[in-house]
């Protein structure tokens, strides 16, 4: 349990950083406006050939391959929930980091999805 | 409109569902990773994606991926983001029904509360003073 928690957290840092690093990416490549395949082929090009969009991608497979490895030693409906805690890292980075400000109801959410995340990692 | 975001919406939360539940049954086949050196890896990932439960688990995971763009591509669709939290439900009830894992109420529970806490945290997206933070 010890250690599929351990990969299970560092799966979901992967997904974070994944998430972060595309986002910022594609707004330095900017909106698709153009769906003929010509420009939308340019426009993926654009996309993958981006350093940002690169390390989240690289990121993205990182945390495919840990998943597979807490697949192979955890039951699913004990893995998946676990992955909403990276809902929580994500409200947390942009409380401290970006000094957001959170709503009662964003505070509500966040508290029910940990208090459900324990649940769920102690019915290992 | 509302019906087509919905219904392209539950086709994708279904397609993720599904593709984790074939995820699951393949890794369970492959067996547990108990070697950490390269021999040991590299074995590990080649029986994963040959297995066919994984391949078909990826490509549900890329159905659900494409569709989830095309839904992002179309305004206005903060309302329908909640049924996301529908996946942790139908994962729950997938694994006990399919794959025979012992879901107790201790799990149950821990979803739930997941699932409602997603549902409120994506339907907090459409207020204005709350953008979404990711």
């Amino acid at each position: 349990m010890i250690r599929a928690t351990l990969f299970l957290w560092v799966a979901v840092l992967a997904s974070s950083l994944s998430n972060v690093l595309t986002r910022r990416g594609m707004v330095a490549v900017g909106p698709l406006e153009d769906y003929r395949p010509g420009p939308l082929v340019r426009y993926g090009l654009a996309a993958v050939t981006n350093k940002h969009v690169l390390l989240g991608l690289v990121a993205g497979a990182v945390n495919f391959l840990l998943w597979l490895i807490v697949l192979s030693w955890a039951d699913v409906s004990w893995a998946l929930p676990m992955n909403a805690v990276e809902y929580v890292v994500t409200a947390v980075l942009a409380i401290a980091w970006l000094k957001e400000r959170v709503s009662p109801r964003r505070w509500g959410a966040i508290g029910l999805i940990t208090v459900g995340v324990a649940c769920v990692m102690g019915s290992w | 409109m509302k019906l087509r975001v919905t219904l392209v919406m539950l086709v994708a939360i279904v397609a993720a569902g599904a593709g984790n539940v074939c995820l699951s049954k393949g890794m369970q086949l492959v067996g547990s990773l108990d070697a950490y050196d390269p021999a040991s890896l590299a074995k590990f990932f080649l029986a994963a994606v040959t297995s066919p439960w994984v391949v078909g688990g990826i490509l549900l995971e890329l159905a659900n991926y494409f569709l989830w763009l095309a839904v992002l591509s179309w305004s206005d669709v903060s309302w329908a983001l909640p049924l996301n939290a529908l996946e942790y439900i139908l994962v729950g009830l997938a694994a006990a029904v399919f794959l025979g894992e012992r879901v107790g109420p201790v799990r149950w529970l821990g979803i739930a509360f997941i699932a409602a806490g997603v549902a409120l945290l994506m339907d907090s997206w459409e207020h204005p003073e709350t953008p979404p933070a990711a």
